[in-house]
């Protein structure tokens, strides 16, 4: 008998959701139902409706789900609230199994399935390492580098795989070349940034909630579930900010406990 | 669910799986997340508080003298969702006893707010349940009738707490008209940048108010902004510049306090908590009267200020008006004032859309100055 997968991507402004049914075991999806949200309507508005929508299209409703994803950023601090919101309280109610994935690393795996593919030119086919940029404000990128190898385990801890922020004109001195880069749209294109890296299609740099679905899935099938505690967003802000935030909330703890 | 308005009996009912309900006994699962405390409660029948739990940052926020909004936003994913757990635990039920979820829709921090929302929102479609959205500084002017054998209304009320400083006139628990506001500092905030510049802690209200028993509440003549205008608004920014500039010394805006001696900052912050507090009450008394209802109410977390609770009773006594001081518990953001208001919404029937925003600005004064 299949089971339901929800997976919500908020990353970006380019909200989406995916509904999709699974057997148990399996890494497959098999119905699905995908929606994109119009950017011109907040996400705090249309998610629910939307979830609730695409979960009667499958003939489902929300207390059926089995398996809740979403992506943990980094992106909007907004949209990735209300997503860990979403699946906590999804968790908490029906006792599903949430599952988080980096939104750098469904990036990523996309735009290794894009040099797999026939639209990628045949000699980008060998490249084994991708660099995943989106912009992070103030002359910086958010930035984190995959290889195939590392993907294609499927088991990769969020938490550790962080993006770093690094200054836009020193990045590439931090990975190591050969590499691809997938950049979001936003980030100036200037040669000095990118020069002697092939640049893939800035539309593999637009998370989506199906690719979401189908990491998640592979997740849930090895195990890999969070923890009610475990369900935050990746924020990806410079390490000295959240050095400041995690000491700041260790004294208030130890304070409370004392 | 279907809900249906009932004119025999002047309240709303129920369609549920299970049959008909009474909405005068549901049972409401609230949530609160406007600022800086995460508060989740279940009141019964809107007057019996079954739980009522506040998760408060105060700790995480102390450092910087103020609510971080970021920092806020973030501790409210990490707490929604044991504390809402807790408080079904410690109310003996479980989700499936819930009639109704409520929640703080604003005004306050949109990334506080948001954390709520989608929490409560989420709850609703699980459990197929009416979403009732209360406006946070509504539920403060009535939460007095939490602790009241009858609805005190019409009064006037005053609420006034960090994020807000408004006075209302409470005609029923949903015809509810906002007179005035802050037009800048709210009270409570004010008080908070007072007590950074005298270094005194945060959140300032309490320490304020200690620190000012000892001193000469007539030592320094603070400014009392709009205290004889003729509208009900509030101004806080000018008190807080001239208590700066008292300290600093007149156009600086840094500086330390290491020349002035314990009496003198009792002093300052007497006569600083006298200013505020002379303009609340006689602001308030004069909107009573002006509107002509004997009842005065106070919610918000200023009203903990001993200066105000006196202040306030000696007035109030002296023009006849009767005071109802909200209890401690309920002055501070707490989920159970939100259930209250939550269930008035339930019975007129008034069920929120799960594509309900939270809206983080208010509202403005009916008649603005």
């Amino acid at each position: 008998m299949s089971e339901l997968l929800l997976a919500i991507e908020t990353s970006t402004r380019a909200v989406s959701l995916c509904a999709a049914r699974f057997e148990r075991g399996a890494t497959q999806l098999l119905t699905q139902v995908s929606r994109e949200l119009p950017a011109a309507i907040p996400l705090t508005s249309r998610l629910i409706p939307e979830i609730q929508d695409a979960l009667a299209v499958l003939g489902h409703k929300a207390a059926d789900v089995r398996v809740a994803a979403f992506s943990r950023g980094p992106g909007s601090f907004t949209g990735l609230r209300a997503a860990a919101a979403v699946m906590r309280m999804l968790q908490s109610t029906t006792g599903c199994e949430v599952v988080g994935v980096a939104t750098f690393e469904s990036i990523a795996d996309a735009a290794f399935e894009w040099l797999e593919s026939d639209a990628a030119p045949p000699n980008a086919r060998s490249i084994e390492r991708v660099v995943v940029l989106a912009p992070a404000k103030a002359g910086f990128v958010f930035a984190a580098a995959y290889s195939r190898a590392d993907l294609s385990r499927a088991d990769r801890c969020d938490s550790d795989d962080a993006p770093r922020i690094l200054a836009i004109d020193s990045w590439r001195g931090e990975f190591e070349a050969p590499f691809a880069v997938v950049a979001d749209a936003r980030i100036p294109q200037n040669p000095d940034h990118t020069s002697g890296s092939r640049m893939l299609p800035a539309i593999l740099a637009i998370p989506t909630a199906e690719r979401i679905a189908r990491l998640a899935l592979r997740r849930y099938a090895r195990g890999a579930t969070m923890r009610p505690e475990e369900i935050v967003p990746l924020y990806g802000r410079k390490p000295e900010c959240e050095e400041v935030y995690g000491a700041r909330r260790a004294e208030a703890r130890s304070r409370r406990d004392e | 669910m279907v809900y249906l308005s009932s004119p025999q009996r002047n309240r709303s009912v129920a369609i549920g799986k299970s049959g008909w309900y009474d909405s005068s006994m549901a049972r409401i699962l609230a949530i609160e997340t406007s600022c800086d405390e995460t508060s989740a409660a279940v009141v019964a029948d809107g007057r019996d508080v079954r739980s009522n739990l506040v998760s408060s940052q105060v700790d995480l926020h102390a450092r910087y003298g103020g609510v971080v909004p970021e920092i806020a936003a973030r501790a409210h994913v990490e707490r929604i969702g044991p504390l809402v757990e807790e408080a079904l635990g410690a109310a003996g039920c479980s989700y499936s006893d819930i009639d109704a979820v409520a929640v703080t829709i604003g005004p306050g921090l949109v990334g506080s707010l948001v954390v709520g929302v989608m929490a409560a929102k989420t709850i609703a479609l699980v459990h197929d349940r009416p979403l009732l959205a209360v406006d946070h500084i509504e539920a403060h002017a009535t939460s007095a009738a939490l602790v009241t054998d009858a609805p005190p209304w019409p009064a006037v009320a005053l609420v006034v707490s960090g994020g807000h400083t408004s006075l209302y006139h409470v005609r029923d628990f949903l015809d509810v008209e906002l007179l005035g506001q802050t037009v800048d500092d709210a009270a409570g905030e004010a008080f908070d940048k007072v007590a950074a510049l005298l270094e005194l802690g945060f959140p300032g209200g309490p320490v304020v108010d200690r620190i000012a028993s000892g001193g000469d509440a007539r030592a320094i003549r603070f400014p009392r902004t709009w205290i004889d205008e003729p509208h009900d608004n509030f101004s806080f920014s000018g008190l807080k510049t001239a208590v700066l500039y008292h300290v600093f010394g007149t156009g600086r805006k840094y500086g330390s306090v290491a020349h002035l001696s314990p009496r003198e900052i009792a002093d300052i912050a007497a006569s600083f908590q006298a200013a505020l507090v002379e303009t609340l009450v006689k602001k308030t008394i004069r909107a009573a009267q002006r509107i002509g209802v004997s009842t005065v109410v106070v919610g918000g977390g200023v009203a903990a200020n001993s200066a105000l609770r006196r202040e306030l009773g000696v007035a109030c006594e002296r023009a006849s008006i009767r005071l109802i001081l909200t209890p401690m518990k309920y002055c501070t953001d707490n989920a159970a004032m939100i259930a209250v208001q939550g269930e008035q919404l339930l019975r007129a029937g008034r069920i929120a859309g799960l594509d309900v925003e939270p809206r983080g600005g208010l509202r403005r004064p009916a008649k603005s100055v």
